[in-house]
């Protein structure tokens, strides 16, 4: 014999049982004329309210058809994010990071030097010279030396970074690319004013050591500290200046599992299993540029761009064709509705579109769409 | 209707200088908004600046800049505006069936059917009473509701088994049909009784499939105020089919009792749509952006 408890309980479950029976998607409303679009996007934004809203609540209650239209406005509406802990909200980052910043930028500036001088260069790189073998330089030199050599580790690889992290905004102009310029001039005098110092170092310690009547004993104390593999020269750094901010990985999602993305600026890549696995896409286009972005807008349609007036497309998901544009501007952003309509921005922000699958693109008007 | 005053104030917060909006096609845009909102009312002058006042300015005049053609307001509208289309059309239809409504919904903005050499763009409806955005994603429910719901219309087929509240499937025992078509009787008549609101949450929480969070944001309540709203509900349908069986069909607590227990294996079809659907009123075509 059940309890009061569990007969409710099974009655609570039949009652369930009977309101879950109902489809999800009913017949036409029996309710009096439908309200208008606005009302109920208003009663949905929580904009109404007295009577008006009462009304409205009990139009839907019994309308099938404006029920389901304002459910799939609810699931359409875009997730709102929950509260964030109180150490990255706004007013805590605001005073977190740059004090952050701050900390790690005193310990990398008294870190770098050591460990840049500890460390044995990559095996990529091209050797110029014997490893040194000069005795470690007086105090006064040393600081003399490592103040030298801090500004110029740091310019190193920040303009590097810059470069070949460029933005993928849509504007970026005339004035940023002439400072990035700048910026790639000053690096390469930086990384020449090294090695001509560290060519000066080891002819001068050659020098020291055939002067010195110790030079044959002091050597191999000198070089006990672990000693350079080998010393890079100019354009060495360079390499290794660019080798250490490659090409960030776009990543293109398009509304199904399909996904490509753009590996080092060169390589393309397609995952059909929502990005668990990657593999090479052969697009049969010769790519001698550097590859910026792209838009999927369906599951075989993706669109990617890059500079020269680079543009490929794929409309099925396996074939790719470089599609003819205009003129040979660096593409930044690509923003694709379908396999023929597709918005491209330049890298000095003008923007070009094509309604016929990149046959004409026009910087038209957009009354175009 | 209204003053120049209020226009010029209005317009300043719109933000209507940035599309070059006319401020007589502004003021034009104010009042089919309040003629909207207050037909065949006469609202004081409170009511009036209330209602202003609570409109979402900047997205009517970047609507009212838009249907005359303006390009940079055009260009914002793609830039803010279209993927927000193309998103909600994406979760409408993750296979991308929805992306053709999109299209032809933001042809209809366009305004590309012209008339006798006018402009006549679907933005005419929008007058500020809800943000852009949400109105263009009811637009396209809607227009995706209707497309669904003619397309079953079309595949429907007759089937007097499937009928609405039908008598659940033949067992061979009269007794079970008689208490089952009870059962169902009570529950109809205790949906009627309760309130719209309580009905409308069953509908989206049943119905429509919707979770308790969705449910309660449509509904202006917390998630766990929808659960409870929801539970309370139940139990007062549960009361109200006891009561109704016990007393007015005259049933034993035996036979309710067994009632209730073939109502959960049972598993025909009972349309809440229909139980819960005010009875009398005939649908009419819906105006506006029907």
């Amino acid at each position: 014999m059940k309890d009061e408890g569990g007969v409710k309980g099974d009655r609570d479950a039949a009652i369930e049982h009977l309101l879950r029976r109902s489809p999800t998607s009913g017949e036409d409303g029996r309710a009096g004329s439908c309200p208008d679009t606005e009302t109920l996007a208003a009663w949905v934004d929580g904009a109404l309210g007295g009577t008006v809203r009462t009304s409205l609540e009990t139009h839907l209650a019994g309308c099938a058809r404006c029920q389901a239209m304002v459910a799939v406005v609810e699931r359409t509406t875009p997730d709102v994010p929950p509260p964030r802990p109180w150490w990255v909200r706004p007013w805590t980052v605001n005073w977190l990071v740059p004090v952050t910043a701050g900390i790690a930028a005193v310990a990398i500036w008294v870190a770098v030097p050591r460990e840049r001088a500890q460390q044995p260069l990559p095996r990529t790189m091209t050797a110029t010279a014997e490893p040194p073998v000069a005795p470690p330089p007086a105090p006064a030199e040393q600081r003399q030396m490592v103040e030298q050599e801090r500004p110029q580790s740091r310019d190193e690889q920040q303009p590097a970074q810059t470069l070949s992290q460029r933005p993928a905004a849509p504007t970026v102009n005339e004035r940023a690319r002439g400072n990035l310029a700048q910026a790639e001039r000053q690096l390469e005098e930086r990384t020449d004013a090294i090695a001509r110092k560290a060519d000066e170092s080891r002819a001068s310690a050659k020098t020291a050591d055939t002067a010195s009547p110790l030079g044959a004993a002091s050597a191999p104390a000198a070089a006990s500290p672990p000693p350079p593999a080998a010393e890079p020269s100019a354009a060495g750094r360079r390499e290794l200046a660019r080798g250490f901010a490659p090409e960030p990985t776009v990543v293109i999602a398009s509304p199904a599992q399909n996904q490509w993305r753009i590996v080092n600026g060169v390589t393309i890549q397609s995952s059909s299993d929502a990005g668990a696995t990657w593999q090479n896409v052969n697009v049969n286009v010769d790519v001698p540029a550097s590859l910026r972005a792209g838009s999927a807008p369906s599951a075989a349609v993706c669109w990617i761009v890059g500079q020269g007036g680079l543009v490929l497309r794929t409309i099925d998901g396996r074939t790719w064709q470089r599609v003819p544009f205009t003129d040979a501007s660096d593409l930044v952003q690509v923003q694709a509705s379908d396999a023929r309509t597709a918005q491209v921005t330049t890298a000095d922000g003008r923007i070009f579109r094509t309604i016929d699958g990149g046959a004409t693109w026009a910087q038209a008007p957009l009354q175009e769409f | 209707m209204v003053s120049d005053r209020s226009v010029e104030r209005l317009f300043v917060r719109a933000g209507g200088e940035r599309w070059k909006l006319d401020r007589r096609a502004f003021t034009a845009a104010l009042e089919a908004s309040l003629a909207k909102a207050f037909a065949q009312q006469n609202p004081s002058e409170s009511d009036i600046d209330r209602y202003l006042n609570a409109l979402h300015l900047e997205d009517l005049a970047l609507a009212c800049a838009c249907a005359s053609g303006n390009e940079l307001a055009w260009d914002h509208f793609i830039r803010e505006h279209r993927p927000v289309l193309y998103r909600s059309a994406d979760a409408i239809d993750p296979t991308g069936g929805a992306r053709e409504l999109a299209d032809s919904l933001y042809a209809d903005l366009f305004g590309l059917a012209d008339r006798g050499g006018e402009r006549s763009s679907l933005f005419r409806y929008f007058h500020g009473r809800s943000s852009l955005a949400t109105w263009l994603r009811s637009v396209l429910a809607q227009r995706h509701i209707d497309r669904v719901r003619a397309s079953r219309r079309l595949e429907q087929l007759p089937d007097d088994d499937s009928e609405l509240g039908a008598v659940p499937a033949q067992t061979g025992d009269p007794d079970r049909a008689r208490l089952t078509k009870l059962l169902q009787q009570a529950f109809v008549n205790a949906l009627s009784h309760l309130a719209a609101r309580d009905r409308l949450r069953l509908g989206c929480y049943y119905a429509q499939g919707l979770t308790l969070a969705q449910t309660g944001r449509l509904l202006g309540e917390h998630e766990a105020t929808a659960s409870r709203q929801l539970a309370r509900t139940r139990r007062d349908i549960r009361a109200g089919v006891e009561r109704r069986l016990r007393e007015e069909s005259g049933l034993s607590e035996g036979q309710i009792a067994q009632a209730f227990e073939w109502a959960i294996g049972d598993s025909g079809t009972l349309d809440l749509h229909e139980l819960l659907a005010v009875p009398g009123h005939a649908r009419k075509p819906d105006p506006g952006v029907q």
